[in-house]
């Protein structure tokens, strides 16, 4: 059964991140949004990892891995503040076509 | 043996040719000209050792080497010199060898003198090629050399627009005939399996009867374009526009005279297929009776002569057809003489005074009287009075009719030859004889100019003598003097037109323009007439050609130029049709697969939107129906 | 010396590499690399033919490599009378090719000579590659470097032209392909090598053969061309800088004839014999198509371009004939009009250079401004109409003789088109070299140009004078396929 809670909670949280990237407009916010729906996954990880310790070992991997991906995440969002002022995401279309 | 040698005679003008062509800036003027002469010089006196001796010995020979190999079957190229041939490698390197000398003087200010002098050596050694080949293939690589040595030649002073279109038109009206000559050719050797004149004679009975007939036909197609028979006479008069020594190799040794040695080439052929001779001789005589008749009203000097060779030419093939091969032969050995003799003298007669109207000439008897004598002599020949030249071979051909004993061939004949004198004296008189009003020129020839046409005049003068030596050597026997009335009478009606026109034109005892009044003189007049305004019926007749009731009305031996220009403007209309058909028809069939594809692209295109919050959309949506396919799928 | 063969096709594959980095040093340079290494194939080819016996009509010194042994295929070359003479022919034009660039040619040099280079390549492989998967290879790489000729160094709408060029003999090729990948299904043995194949196709029902032939035809239809899938010829040459046509009009279509031969006679006779009558009509319709749409030109260019269309119609009239004397003529006339379309292309090139344009019409007098190249000229049109002692003639004589055995009227109908090519080439010189010029020519020294044009100009003489020289290559060859 507390597998259970784990789940909803985790649901929850993905749901909010992809809401959060689908819809948010600052970049910062969107990385807090993956922020979010990588936890959901670390929680997952760590909750079913009764019998061995791999899973708590991946959701310790996921949080170096996202530390790293929001330095680049960040970086890119420097950067585009560098060349446009501006740092909305809709004004960023430049792989259309 | 001097026969073995032979197939050197048109080496050194090959030579000469390649380096007139080759060095052209770099050779002197002078030099040039005395290259092609040398080159001329050598091939004439080794055609007149090998005349001599075939004359002497009467022996044939033959050489030949293996040339190349199509399919089965080995093609052997060679030379083969008999009598017929020794005769025209005398004419031609005789009469190139003169003019040769004429154009050193002719052409003395021309600039591209190695051009002309290397075009003229071709023109001459391609014609002695053909003479010599011993077979259909290499005679037809020579014949086809020789009309391109016209075309350039003809438009040899190419800033000219009529030398342009003059050139243009021999080549194309000429390659009609030499298209369907190759069409026989082909025709042979798919049956026979070889090219070569024995092995042809030998084995044409095989074929079926149709076959012969076609195969003929086709063969004398060719000699019809080269010739200039009807109904491909009309480049004859608008080559004129070339240098006159031009005309003179055209109309005297190369050109017009190679149909004719064809005729005389397959006469083996010819005799067993009585239709085709009976279509040739009717070819003959109608083309000699219009040049004759053409030639009545013509003002240009050279254009006279032009009808006249194709007259005569006439005369030539006429006798092949009724069979009187020896005959032919003779009248063109004269005919060589005289006509290259007329061409070099209106040649004299152009460089003088710097007119071609012979109306506006005269009182040329007063410039030395030399050339005026000599001319004298060809006219007479050219008239057939006797006992020149002309009127034996007249007689001769006159005789090989008889035999035939076809009456309206006969009567068709001496009607031809009663307009040759009637026209040639016109022309003479007009030029040479007095006229107070007329003045003549300052410039004069030099002797350069005036020994080949005494050279000529003497040949011309002494050929008669030859006449029954003649028929003896030849390969062909021809019964003589056995209609001896008809002989007289047909000298008499030579003169009769002798007279007519020495009291027209020279005494002017009966008024011609009297007689121009007169409305069916007039009608008769105009016909005549007309065929010198090629240049205006040919841009008329090109419009009207479309109108096909014109066409057909106007079907007339001087029309057929006009559909010759028809079909050239036809085609014109057609190819900027079938243009612009290709750019929109079926070029655009290739764009529009493009377009659509095109199109296409431009729709699926808008999903792209460059929004990343757009794409994990997508990803988000792509995923969960997935998830769902999974779902369902897996149960 | 057993590998004659593939370093036929290395030393200028190779080459180009080299002659690319010889152009990272020195620009000028790459040309005189280009040159010694088609100088160099040339050699060893002169190498090969004095190994090669020309009595046989088989593939010889025959090279095997295993490659991809899991579907059946191999690198396998071999040479024949077929491939030696158009082997020959790419080898000298690309010579020719390279001197008609010498100066002509001035930006992206080093980019240039070894896109040559690999177009040389690729063509000697698509003639000697004896298996299908490398002869399409080969097929198709000879497309990049053309369309990057045409499309970096053409004319004003280069890019139009090379666009059109390579999708629509790209897309020619996918047909040929398809028509391979049918031969393979349908052999009962796993193999894509040509021999073996062509042992085994003629054993298929016609009807089979007859729909393989389908694909094969669209495939040499577009690249030889004929009438109605040429469209794309004009435009390409018309664009294509000078060097560049003499490739295309030299010896990319002769691709088309290759394969014609190589894979439509040798290997489906059963489908040619059904569709004789149809590729007879076909033929006889492009020469008198080009022959008039050549009439109405403006362009000196596409005149040339068209006739070109008129000419490979020939080749196609014999091979249809099915007899010794039309196959035999149909290759003659393939060397031949690659010599004569070259010279032409290049003659044209000169005088688009000299006097500043290809209108016909604005050409008038050009025998007063250039004489030499008039000369030329005229030279190339009379060898273009076929004048007997040039080679084009005994080309069409041969085709014709062959063609007669097999329809009279038809053969007579192609002869009629003979006047037509005359009309044409004669109306062409009659308004671009007579007359008073109003041109102003810049004098350009062409002495390199017109050396590199001799070679062209002796072999046309040497062909039509002598044909052995070539019949010597390809009569036991043609006895060969046609015994049969």
């Amino acid at each position: 059964m507390i597998a259970f809670h784990f789940l909803i909670t985790s649901i929850g949280l993905v749901l909010i991140g992809l809401y959060g990237v689908i819809t948010l407009r600052h970049p910062i916010k969107i990385l807090m949004s993956i922020e979010l729906i990588l936890n959901a996954a670390n929680i997952n990880l760590v909750a079913f990892s009764t019998e061995n310790l791999i899973g708590q070992g991946f959701a310790s991997l996921v949080i170096a891995i996202s530390a790293a991906e929001v330095c680049v995440g960040l970086a890119i969002v420097y950067n585009l503040y560098r060349l446009k002022k501006d740092i909305d995401v809709m004004e960023v279309n430049a792989l259309k076509w | 043996m001097v026969m073995e040698y032979a197939w050197l005679i048109p080496v050194p003008l090959f030579i000469v040719f390649g380096i007139n062509i080759l060095l052209n800036k770099r050779l002197k003027n002078r030099t040039s000209g005395y290259l092609a002469t040398g080159a001329v010089a050598f091939s004439f006196i080794l055609s007149t050792l090998i005349f001599i001796s075939s004359l002497l010995t009467g022996s044939k020979f033959h050489g030949s080497v293996t040339w190349f190999q199509l399919g089965e079957h080995v093609i052997k190229a060679g030379y083969l010199i008999d009598p017929v041939s020794s005769l025209m490698l005398l004419v031609v390197s005789l009469v190139s060898f003169l003019v040769f000398i004429y154009s050193l003087e002719f052409m003395e200010d021309d600039r591209s003198k190695p051009r002309f002098f290397g075009e003229l050596a071709l023109f001459s050694g391609s014609m002695t090629g053909l003479v010599l080949a011993d077979n259909f293939l290499l005679m037809f690589i020579f014949w086809e050399l020789v009309g391109l040595c016209s075309y350039l030649l003809i438009g040899f002073w190419m800033e000219k627009s009529e030398a342009a279109s003059g050139s243009k038109k021999a080549f194309l009206i000429t390659r009609i005939g030499d298209i369907l000559m190759l069409s026989g050719i082909m025709l042979m050797f798919t049956q026979i399996g070889s090219f070569g004149f024995e092995e042809t004679f030998n084995s044409f009975g095989q074929l079926s009867g149709d076959l012969q007939t076609i195969t003929l036909l086709l063969l004398f197609g060719g000699a019809v374009g080269k010739s200039a028979q009807l109904p491909l006479q009309v480049w004859i008069p608008d080559a004129m526009v070339g240098p006159t020594p031009v005309s003179a190799l055209i109309h005297a040794a190369t050109m017009v005279k190679a149909g004719v040695y064809l005729l005389a080439r397959i006469s083996p052929l010819l005799s067993s297929s009585p239709l085709v001779t009976s279509i040739i001789a009717y070819f003959g005589i109608l083309t000699a009776l219009f040049g004759a008749y053409s030639a009545l009203t013509q003002k240009d000097i050279k254009e006279i002569l032009a009808y006249s060779t194709i007259s005569h030419i006439g005369f030539m093939v006429f006798a092949i057809g009724v069979m009187g091969y020896s005959a032919s032969l003779f009248h063109l050995f004269n005919h060589s003489a005289f006509k290259a003799l007329l061409f070099l003298a209106a040649g004299v007669v152009i460089t003088e005074t710097g007119k071609h109207d012979i109306t506006k000439m005269g009182n040329f008897w007063k410039r030395g009287k030399l050339v005026p004598i000599a001319t004298l002599i060809g006219c007479l020949s050219l008239a057939g009075i006797p006992p020149l030249g002309g009127w034996f071979s007249k007689e001769m051909i006159l005789t090989a009719t008889m035999q035939g004993g076809n009456y309206i061939l006969v009567s068709l004949f001496i009607l031809a030859s009663f307009l040759s004198p009637i026209y040639i004296f016109r022309w003479y008189s007009l030029i040479f004889s007095t006229n107070r009003r007329k003045k003549v020129g300052d410039k004069s020839s030099g002797y350069l100019m005036v020994l080949p046409i005494v050279a000529l005049a003497t040949i011309a003068g002494l050929a008669g003598l030859f006449n029954s030596s003649f028929n003896e050597w030849m390969p062909w026997s021809l019964h003589h003097g056995s209609h001896a009335i008809l002989a007289i009478g047909s000298t008499l009606v030579v003169l009769t037109g002798f007279t007519l026109a020495i009291l027209i034109y020279h005494l002017k005892l009966i008024d011609i323009n009297r007689i121009k009044e007169n409305t069916l003189f007039e009608i008769l007049h105009k016909f005549s007439f007309n065929a010198l305004y090629i240049d205006d019926s040919y841009t008329k007749l090109g419009f009207k050609a479309f109108s096909f009731s014109i066409l057909a009305s106007k079907f007339d031996d001087k029309y057929v130029d006009g559909v010759i220009n028809a079909f050239g403007a036809f085609g014109r209309k057609v190819s900027s049709k079938s243009k612009s058909f290709d750019d929109i028809g079926i070029d655009g069939v290739v764009n529009g697969v493009a377009d659509s594809i095109k199109f296409s692209s431009s729709l699926a295109r808008k999903i792209q939107t460059g929004l990343v919050r757009d794409y994990s959309l997508w990803i988000l949506i792509g995923t969960i129906t997935i998830l769902i396919i999974l779902k369902i799928s897996g149960g | 010396m057993n590998q004659l063969l593939s370093l036929l096709i290395l030393i200028p594959l190779v080459g180009g590499v080299i002659t690319y980095l010889v152009g990272r040093f020195n620009k000028e340079a790459t040309k005189y690399s280009a040159l010694s290494i088609s100088i160099i194939t040339g050699i060893l080819f002169l190498l090969t033919l004095t190994k090669f016996n020309i009595k046989i009509g088989k593939y010889q010194l025959v090279e095997e490599y295993s490659w991809l042994n899991s579907i059946g295929s191999q690198i396998l070359l071999g040479i024949d009378g077929l491939s030696a003479t158009l082997v020959g022919l790419t080898i000298l034009l690309t010579i020719v090719a390279i001197g008609m660039s010498w100066k002509k040619i001035k930006k992206k040099k080093k980019s240039y000579y070894p896109l040559l280079l690999l177009l040389e390549a690729g063509l000697i492989g698509v003639f000697l590659s004896l298996d299908f998967i490398i002869f399409f290879i080969f097929w198709e790489i000879t497309l990049i470097p053309m369309f990057f000729i045409i499309a970096i160094w053409g004319g004003e709408r280069r890019l139009y032209a090379s666009i059109k060029f390579f999708i629509y003999t790209h897309l020619s090729s996918l047909f040929l392909l398809i028509s391979i990948i049918a031969i393979y299904l349908h052999s009962p043995i796993q193999t894509f090598s040509i021999p073996v194949l062509t042992e085994i196709t003629q054993t298929f029902s016609p009807q089979l053969q007859l729909m393989i032939f389908i694909g094969v035809f669209i495939g040499f239809a577009v690249k030889m061309p004929i009438v109605p899938f040429h469209t794309w010829l004009p435009d390409a040459h018309v664009e294509a800088p000078t060097p560049g046509s003499v490739m295309l009009a030299g010896v990319l279509l002769k691709m088309g004839g290759y394969v014609l031969i190589r894979v439509g006679y040798m290997m489906l006779p059963s489908a040619i014999d059904l569709a004789m009558p149809i590729l007879a009509i076909i033929s006889i319709v492009t020469m008198f198509y080009a022959g008039f749409v050549a009439m109405g030109q403006e362009d000196l260019k596409s005149l040339i371009a068209y006739s070109s269309v008129g000419h490979m119609g020939i080749v196609l009239f014999g091979v249809a004939s099915m007899t010794v004397y039309g196959i035999a003529g149909g290759i003659y006339q393939m060397i031949s009009h690659g010599l004569i379309s070259a010279l032409l292309f290049s003659i044209c090139g000169m005088i688009k250079k000299d006097v500043g344009t290809r209108k016909i019409s604005k050409l008038s007098g050009l025998a007063k401004e250039t004489p030499t190249l008039t000369g030329i000229l005229v030279f190339g049109s009379f060898a273009g109409l076929g004048l007997p002692s040039l080679s084009g003639f005994i080309a069409e004589l041969t085709v014709f003789i062959g063609a007669f055995s097999t329809w009279e009227i038809y053969t007579i109908l192609a002869i009629i088109s003979l006047i037509v090519t005359a009309s044409y080439f004669i109306w062409m010189l009659q308004r671009t070299i007579f007359g008073e010029s109003q041109l102003n020519s810049k004098e350009i020294n062409w002495k390199i140009e017109i050396t590199s044009l001799i070679p062209l100009i002796i072999l046309i003489i040497i062909f039509g004078v002598y044909p052995d020289l070539l019949f010597d290559y390809i009569n036991p060859f043609v006895k060969l396929i046609t015994s049969i």
